[in-house]
C-alpha cells in the first residue's frame, strides 16, 4: 500500500500541475472532465474496477487511501462519481457486452452517466414510479417524466428506471434500461436549486424507441439491479463520515486560533460536534475494516448513513452562525453555500425518516406501518 | 495492564459465556432479591464470575494471578455485569481499586493486595471520585494518617479494604486503608442507584500506608480509565434497553396494531438503535488504547464519556416513554437501569464536564 501510494504522489506531482496550467484556474465543467480523464487515464479514478475494465482491482481500503491523497493534494473533485461509482459496477454486473462497453468511456467522461430514478410522483416510494416502457416489436417505448437527476444537464446517458409490467406488484414490474440522452423524444429541463446551481434537471420521455437489447439486468428485475447501484453509494457513505470528522477537526482549529474567543456555547457545540464526529468516524472504520475482512456492511450503513447526513448539515449551520451578519450579506459565500447545500444530505439518497423506517423495519423487526 | 491481548472473535466467545453465566445467576427476580436483602452484594453472583469465570482478575498480570488483559476484555465484563444489573463489585473492585494500585507502580503492594483482588476474594473500594466537598488530608508524623470525608465510596460496605486518594505535603498520595481500621465510618447513602451502593466514609486520624510516590498522573489516568469503564457499562445497558423497548413495541397494541407500527415509536426505536451502534464504536475505540499513550489515552476517554454520558440517558428515558405507564412502575424493570445510568452517567464526569475539558485539548477555551 506504502507504494501505491508513493506512486499516486510522484503522479499527482507531475499531473496537477500539468492540469493547472493548462486549465489556468477554470474549474468548469469541461476542466473538471479533463482532469478526471488524466486521473482514470493513471488508473486513480478507477482504481476499485477490476483490470479488465481498465481498473487496478483493488479493494475498499486502498481505494479509500487513495481518494484520501487525492483530496490532500488539492486535486479538483471529479466530476463523474455517479458515473465511476454507482453506474459502472452495474454495467460490469448486468450490462450486456455492448452495455460494457461503455465502463472505458465513463472513466474517461466521453460518456457522462445519470440515473434516471425518482419522478414527480414517485420519491421515497420509489417503486411507485410510473414511467412506461412498451416493448413493441425489438423496442421499448418510453413515456413518462423524471426528475431531481443530478448531472441531467451534462449527461450523455442515463439508467432509467421505467415500469414494464404495470399490472405485477409495484416492485416486480420495473426494468432498468440504458439509453443515450441525445435518443429523441428525450428532453432535459435543468432545475436551479436552492443554492443557485443547476446540478439537477428533469427529463421527460415522449414516444422514446430505444432498442430492447439496452434492458439492463433480466425484464422486470429493475428494482434488484437498483439497489445494487444503490447499495454501492450507501458503502460510500464511510468515507464521508472520515471526511467530516477532518473537516470538524479543521473548523476548530480555525476556530481556536481565533483572536476572539468565541461564546461558551459555540464553543461547546463545536465539542459537542467534535465527539459525535469521533464516534462516527470510529463507527466507519469498523465499518470498512469489516469490508477489509471481506465481510458485507449491513445495518451500519443506514446508521452512519444517518448520522452523518444529520452531524454535517449541522456543522454547515454552525458555520453559517460563525459567519454571523457575513453569512447573509454575501460577504462570506462559502458559509452561506455551505449552509444551502447541506440541506440536500437528508433528502438525497433517501430521506433520514426513510432510514429510520428501513432501520426499524429491517434491522429492528417492528411491525410496519 | 495489558492492550487488548485476544482477538475480536475471541471477545465475542468470551461475552457469550458471560452473558450465559449472568442470564442464569443474576435475573431480574434474583436482582431484586438482592436489592431487597440490603446487603449490597450478590455473593454467589460474585464468586461464579470473579473466580470461575476469571473476571475480577482480567485487568491483572498473570504472575500475580489475573488474567493479564486489557481494558477491550474488561469492557466486554462490564458491559455484561451492567446489562444483567448483576450486583457485584466489579467496576469499584475489579477496575478501580485493581488499577489504582498498580498506577502506583510499587511493586511491594502489587505482591501484597493483586492476588487477593485477582480472584475476587478480597473487594476493595476505591474512595477517591469525588472532587470537590469533601478534603482528605494526610500527614506524616509516626504515621500516615488520614482525615476528611470521601462521598459516594461505591460498595463500601462490602468493602475490607479501601483505597483513599489523599493530598500530602508532597502532593496526591494513594492509601491502603484496612476496613476495620480505627477512625473510620461508613455512613451508607441513599443512593440512587440500587443495584451498587454508595456510602459516605469518613476518616478521623485513620493509619493509611501509602503505595507509591507521587499520585497525580496515576489518579488522570485512573479517571481515564474510569471513564472508558462506565461508558462500556452504559452501553450494555442502552442495548438492554433497546432491546427491551423493541420487544415492546412489537407486542403492545393499541389502534389496533402493534405501537411499534408507529412512526413516532419506530424512529425512536431506530435512533436508540443508533446511538446503541454508535456507543459500541465509541468504546471499542477507547478500550483499545494503547494505555501508555496517555495523551491518547486521556483524550479517547473524554470523547467516549462524552457520548455515552449524554445518550444512554437519553435511551433510558425513551424507554420509559416507550413503555407509556407501566414505564413509570417500580415493578418494571426501566427505573433500575435508569437509575444505574444516572449513576454512571455522574461517576467521573458527565457529557457536559467531559466536554469542558475537551475544549481545553481542542484549544477552545484557556
Ligand atoms: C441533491 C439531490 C440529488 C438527487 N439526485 C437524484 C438522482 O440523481 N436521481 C434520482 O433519481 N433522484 C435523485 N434525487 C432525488 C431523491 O432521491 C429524492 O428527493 C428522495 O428520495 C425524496 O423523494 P421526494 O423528493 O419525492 O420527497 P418525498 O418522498 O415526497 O418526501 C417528502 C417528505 O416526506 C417524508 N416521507 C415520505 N415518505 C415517508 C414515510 N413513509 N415515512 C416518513 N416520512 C416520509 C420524507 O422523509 C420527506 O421529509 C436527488 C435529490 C437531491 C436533493
Amino acid at each position: 500500500m506504502d507504494d501505491l501510494l508513493a506512486e499516486l504522489r510522484t503522479w499527482l506531482g507531475d499531473a496537477l500541475p500539468k492540469w493547472k496550467a493548462k486549465w489556468n484556474g477554470d474549474t468548469s465543467w469541461d476542466a473538471l472532465c479533463d482532469w478526471q480523464r488524466m486521473m482514470a487515464e493513471g488508473k486513480w479514478a478507477t482504481a476499485s474496477w477490476p483490470l479488465k475494465y481498465g481498473g487496478r482491482g483493488l479493494g475498499t481500503m486502498d481505494v479509500l487511501a487513495i481518494e484520501d491523497v487525492v483530496a490532500a493534494s488539492g486535486a479538483p473533485q471529479i466530476p463523474g462519481m455517479i458515473g465511476l461509482k454507482n453506474v459502472a459496477p452495474t454495467l460490469m454486473k448486468f450490462g450486456n457486452e455492448e452495455q460494457q462497453k461503455s465502463v472505458a468511456r465513463i472513466g474517461s467522461t466521453d460518456e457522462v452517466w445519470c440515473q434516471g430514478f425518482s419522478e414527480p410522483g414517485a420519491g421515497s416510494d420509489l417503486a411507485s414510479l410510473r414511467t412506461r416502457a412498451v416493448i413493441d416489436g425489438d423496442e421499448f417505448v418510453i413515456n413518462g417524466q423524471k426528475v431531481w437527476t443530478s448531472n441531467g444537464m451534462h449527461a450523455s446517458h442515463m439508467q432509467l428506471l421505467a415500469r414494464t409490467d404495470p399490472d405485477a406488484p409495484k416492485h416486480k414490474g420495473i426494468s432498468a434500461i440504458t439509453l443515450s440522452m441525445k435518443t429523441p423524444g428525450v428532453e432535459v429541463r435543468p432545475i436551479k436549486q436552492i443554492n443557485g446551481g443547476a446540478e439537477f434537471a428533469e427529463v421527460f420521455f415522449t414516444d422514446v424507441r430505444v432498442p430492447v437489447a439496452n434492458l439492463l439486468g433480466p425484464l422486470h428485475e429493475g428494482w434488484m439491479v437498483t439497489m445494487t447501484t444503490l447499495g454501492h453509494e450507501r458503502a460510500g457513505v464511510a468515507v464521508f463520515a472520515g471526511r467530516l470528522e477532518q473537516r470538524i477537526r479543521g473548523l476548530i482549529e480555525e476556530v481556536a486560533k481565533r483572536d476572539v474567543r468565541v461564546s461558551p456555547v459555540v464553543s461547546d457545540e463545536l465539542a459537542e460536534m467534535y465527539v459525535e464526529a469521533r464516534v462516527l468516524g470510529a463507527m466507519a472504520r469498523q465499518m470498512l475494516n469489516k469490508i477489509a475482512q471481506g465481510g458485507t456492511p449491513g445495518s451500519e450503513q443506514s446508521v452512519i448513513k444517518m448520522v452523518w447526513s444529520e452531524l454535517s448539515q449541522r456543522v454547515d449551520t454552525v458555520v453559517m452562525g460563525l459567519a454571523g451578519i457575513e453569512g447573509v450579506t454575501g460577504e462570506n459565500n462559502s458559509a452561506t453555500l455551505g449552509y444551502l447545500s447541506a440541506r440536500s444530505a437528508t433528502i438525497a439518497a433517501g430521506t433520514s425518516d426513510i432510514v429510520k423506517n428501513i432501520i426499524g423495519d429491517r434491522v429492528l423487526g417492528l411491525p410496519r406501518d | 495492564m495489558k492492550n487488548a491481548t485476544t482477538t475480536e472473535a475471541e471477545r465475542a466467545e468470551f461475552r457469550a459465556s458471560v452473558r450465559d453465566y449472568l442470564t442464569n445467576a443474576s435475573p431480574e427476580t434474583r436482582v431484586r432479591a438482592v436489592i431487597d436483602s440490603g446487603t449490597g452484594l450478590d455473593a454467589s453472583t460474585w464468586k461464579g464470575l470473579a473466580a470461575d469465570l476469571g473476571v475480577a482478575g482480567l485487568l491483572i498480570p498473570e504472575e500475580f494471578g489475573g488474567q493479564g488483559m486489557g481494558m477491550a476484555e474488561m469492557a466486554v465484563a462490564l458491559e455484561e455485569a451492567a446489562r444483567a444489573l448483576a450486583v457485584v463489585p466489579l467496576l469499584s473492585s475489579s477496575v478501580l481499586s485493581t488499577l489504582a494500585i498498580q498506577l502506583t507502580g510499587d511493586e511491594e503492594a502489587f505482591k501484597k493486595y493483586l492476588p487477593g483482588l485477582a480472584d475476587g476474594s478480597e473487594i476493595m473500594a476505591f474512595a477517591g471520585l469525588d472532587g470537590a466537598g469533601t478534603h482528605t488530608l494526610a500527614r506524616d508524623e509516626t504515621y500516615w494518617g488520614l482525615y476528611g470525608t470521601k462521598t459516594a465510596v461505591l460498595n463500601a460496605g462490602i468493602a475490607s479494604r479501601f483505597l483513599v486518594v489523599a493530598s500530602t505535603p508532597d502532593g496526591t498520595g494513594l492509601f491502603v486503608v484496612d476496613g476495620d481500621a480505627g477512625g473510620v465510618v461508613v455512613n451508607p447513602q441513599d443512593a440512587l442507584d440500587l443495584t451498587r451502593p454508595t456510602a459516605l466514609v469518613t476518616f478521623e486520624g485513620t493509619e493509611g500506608t501509602r503505595i507509591g510516590g507521587d499520585f497525580t498522573d496515576g489518579l488522570k489516568s485512573l479517571r481515564s480509565f474510569g471513564r472508558i469503564a462506565t461508558s462500556a457499562e452504559l452501553l450494555g445497558m442502552s442495548e438492554r434497553l433497546m432491546e427491551i423497548s423493541v420487544d415492546y413495541a412489537k407486542t403492545r397494541e393499541q389502534f389496533g396494531k402493534p405501537i411499534g407500527a408507529f412512526q413516532a415509536i419506530k424512529h425512536r426505536c431506530s435512533e436508540m438503535f443508533a446511538h446503541v451502534e454508535s456507543m459500541r464504536a465509541a468504546v471499542a475505540a477507547a478500550s483499545l488504547v494503547q494505555p501508555e499513550d496517555t495523551a491518547a489515552l486521556h483524550e479517547q476517554a473524554l470523547v467516549v464519556k462524552a457520548y455515552c454520558a449524554r445518550f444512554a440517558p437519553w435511551v433510558a428515558e425513551a424507554t420509559i416513554q416507550v413503555h407509556g405507564g407501566i414505564g413509570f412502575t417500580w415493578e418494571h424493570v426501566a427505573h433500575l437501569y435508569l437509575r444505574r445510568v444516572k449513576t454512571d452517567e455522574v461517576l467521573f464526569g458527565d457529557a457536559l464536564s467531559c466536554r469542558d475539558e475537551l475544549q481545553q485539548i481542542l484549544g477552545l477555551t484557556a
